[in-house]
C-alpha cells in the first residue's frame, strides 16, 4: 500500500499533459504507462456499443498488432478482462497453459514479438468502459508495485474516458478540473452510493452520474466525499437535465 | 457436566457449524463479498463482540471496507477512518494481531479513532491480519462495547475466521500468487463497488436508507439462491427487478433514521 507512489503516477500523467499544452488524454496515459512499466506497447480498447472491443489508442510498435489479433481472433487476455471484470495477467504467452487458454491468440502474439501481456479492465463498479493492455517483449510477471501502478493507470484511463463521453452530452463536464486526480475517496462506499442515487434522480447512467458528482464537488470546491455524504443523507439532489 | 462445560460445548458446536457453513460457501462460483459478509456476522454471533468488519488493502493505496456486521452508517465511518489511523491500519502494516482492551487507556494510540469509536459506543477493539505467507491482504476488526482482554480461545477462533477470509479471497491460491491476488482482490473490491452503486439506486427508487437497500439485496440473493453481486448488477441493469425487490419486503422503519 503506497499512496505516494499512486500520487507520483498521477503527477507524471499531469506533468506530461501540461508539457504538451493539452488536457490529459488517453494518449497521455498510454505513453506514460509505457515508460513507467517498461512496456513494448500499451493499448486501450473500449467497450463498443456492440459487445466488443474497439481499439482507440496505442503506444509502441506492437500494441496495434495485439489489438488487431484480439479483434480478428475473438480471443485474448484483453477480451477476458472485459468479460470477467478482473485483471488478466499473463507472464508468458509461450507457456503451455497460456496456449491452451488462447490457442490462436497466444502463438500469434508470440510471433508478433510479445511474450507477456497484462490486461486491466477500466472499471468502477458497474461502470465499465474498456481495457488497458500492457505488453512486453520478455516473459515475466509484473512486480506487486508495478501491478499497483498499472491499476492507477487504468483508473486514469477510465477517468479520461468517462469525461470524454460527457462531452457528447448536453450537460458536458463543465467545472471539471484540468488537472486529473483521483483520491482515495473514489474507493469509499458513499461515493458509489451517491452515484447510484444520482443516476435515479437525474435519470442517467452511472457513469454520467459519477461525472456529475465529481463536477459538483469541483465547482463547489468541496471534497468528493463531503458532497457524496450530502447526497446519501438527502441534503442534496441532482435533477434531470433537460435537453 | 457443569454449566460452564455445557456452555462451552454448545459454543464449540456453533463454532464448528460456522466453519462447515463457510466451507460449504467455498464452492465454484461463490461470491467473495457474500462470504466476507457472512464471516463478519458470524464473528458477532460467536465471539462475544458487538461489531465486526473486514477491510481489504486496495493495491492502489487505501484500506477499503468490504464487509461489516451491520450497515449502521456511523459504524461504517469508523471502519473507513482506519484508512488513516486505527488498529486495523496498524495490524495491516505489521501483519500482526493488534489487541486494545481499553481504547481510553493512556497513552492513547489512536486519538481520532478512539473518539469516533466512543461515539458509537465501543471501548475495546481487536484486529486480525488476513495473511497469505509474506503478504497481508487486509485485516478483520472486532469491536466490543465492554472493555477487557478477549479470551485466548476466542482469539484463536477469530484468527481462524480471518484465515477463512483469506482463503475466500485467494481461493485459487496456488502458484503465481501475486498475480492471482491482484486478479482476485481487484475483482472483490470492484464487486463491492457494484453493490454500493446498486444500494444507492435502490435506496433512491424506494426512498429507503442505503442500509435497508442492502438488507433487501441480500435477502433477495439468499431467497433466489443468487450471488449478491449478481443481484446488484441486475438492479443496475433492469428496472423491473428493482420494483420486485422493493415490493418483496417492508424494511423496519426503525432503520430509516440511520442513513
Amino acid at each position: 500500500m503506497d499512496k505516494q507512489r499512486s500520487a507520483a503516477v498521477w503527477a507524471a500523467i499531469n506533468d506530461r499533459a501540461r508539457a504538451d499544452g493539452k488536457p490529459v488524454s488517453i494518449d497521455t496515459v498510454c505513453l506514460i504507462c509505457a515508460q513507467a512499466l517498461r512496456a513494448q506497447g500499451v493499448a486501450v480498447a473500449l467497450n463498443g456499443r456492440l459487445p466488443g472491443y474497439e481499439p482507440v489508442c496505442a503506444s509502441g510498435s506492437g500494441a496495434y498488432r495485439l489489438m488487431d489479433l484480439h479483434v480478428t481472433l475473438g480471443e485474448g487476455p484483453g477480451l477476458d478482462a472485459l468479460a470477467e471484470d478482473r485483471p488478466v495477467l499473463v507472464g508468458d504467452l509461450a507457456e503451455d497453459g497460456t496456449r491452451r487458454r488462447w490457442p490462436m491468440f497466444a502463438p500469434a502474439a508470440v510471433q508478433a514479438g510479445v511474450r507477456a501481456i497484462f490486461a486491466f479492465p477500466l472499471l468502477l463498479g458497474a461502470i465499465s468502459v474498456g481495457v488497458l493492455e500492457i505488453s512486453r517483449v520478455e516473459a515475466g510477471w509484473l512486480t506487486p508495485q508495478e501491478a499497483a501502478d498499472a491499476l492507477v493507470f487504468a483508473d486514469a484511463a477510465l477517468l479520461v474516458q468517462v469525461q470524454v463521453q460527457q462531452v457528447d452530452h448536453p450537460e458536458g463536464a463543465a467545472g471539471e478540473p484540468v488537472e486529473l486526480r483521483w483520491g482515495t475517496a473514489e474507493r469509499w462506499a458513499e461515493v458509489h452510493q451517491a452515484t447510484g442515487m444520482i443516476a435515479i434522480q437525474s435519470r442517467t447512467d452511472l457513469s454520467t452520474a459519477f461525472v456529475r458528482l465529481r463536477a459538483h464537488a469541483f465547482a463547489d470546491d468541496r471534497s468528493l466525499l463531503a458532497v457524496a455524504r450530502d447526497v446519501v443523507a438527502r441534503r442534496l439532489r441532482f435533477e434531470p437535465d433537460f435537453d | 457436566m457443569n454449566l460452564r462445560t455445557k456452555v462451552k460445548t454448545m459454543l464449540d458446536r456453533r463454532t464448528a457449524q460456522t466453519f462447515v457453513e463457510l466451507a460449504d460457501t467455498l464452492v465454484v462460483g461463490f461470491d467473495v463479498i457474500d462470504l466476507l459478509q457472512t464471516l463478519a456476522e458470524r464473528c458477532v454471533d460467536l465471539l462475544d463482540v458487538d461489531a465486526a468488519g473486514i477491510l481489504l488493502a486496495d493495491q492502489r493505496g487505501s484500506l477499503t471496507l468490504v464487509a461489516a456486521s451491520t450497515e449502521q452508517a456511523r459504524l461504517l465511518e469508523l471502519f473507513q477512518l482506519q484508512d488513516e489511523e486505527g488498529p486495523c491500519l496498524d495490524c495491516y502494516h505489521s501483519g500482526q494481531m493488534v489487541t486494545c482492551p481499553d481504547l481510553a487507556a493512556q497513552p492513547q494510540q489512536w486519538p481520532r479513532f478512539t473518539a469516533a469509536a466512543h461515539q458509537v459506543g465501543f471501548t475495546a477493539v481487536q484486529a486480525f491480519p488476513l495473511r497469505l505467507r509474506d503478504q497481508v491482504l487486509g485485516a478483520m476488526n472486532l469491536f466490543s462495547a465492554a472493555t477487557g482482554v478477549p479470551s485466548q480461545e476466542n482469539t484463536s477462533v477469530a484468527q481462524a475466521l480471518a484465515d477463512v477470509a483469506t482463503i475466500g479471497i485467494t481461493h485459487e491460491r496456488t502458484l503465481r500468487e501475486h498475480q492471482l491476488i491482484t486478479e482476485q482482490l481487484q475483482h472483490a473490491l470492484n464487486s463491492r463497488i457494484v453493490i454500493e452503486q446498486a444500494k444507492g439506486m435502490l435506496a433512491e427508487r424506494g426512498q429507503i436508507t442505503v442500509g435497508d437497500a442492502f438488507t433487501l439485496l441480500r435477502a433477495y440473493a439468499r431467497n433466489h439462491n443468487q450471488q449478491l453481486s449478481a443481484v446488484a448488477r441486475q438492479v443496475i441493469n433492469q428496472d423491473a427487478i428493482m420494483a420486485e425487490l422493493l415490493d418483496s419486503q417492508q424494511p423496519s422503519p426503525s432503520d430509516k433514521l440511520d442513513a
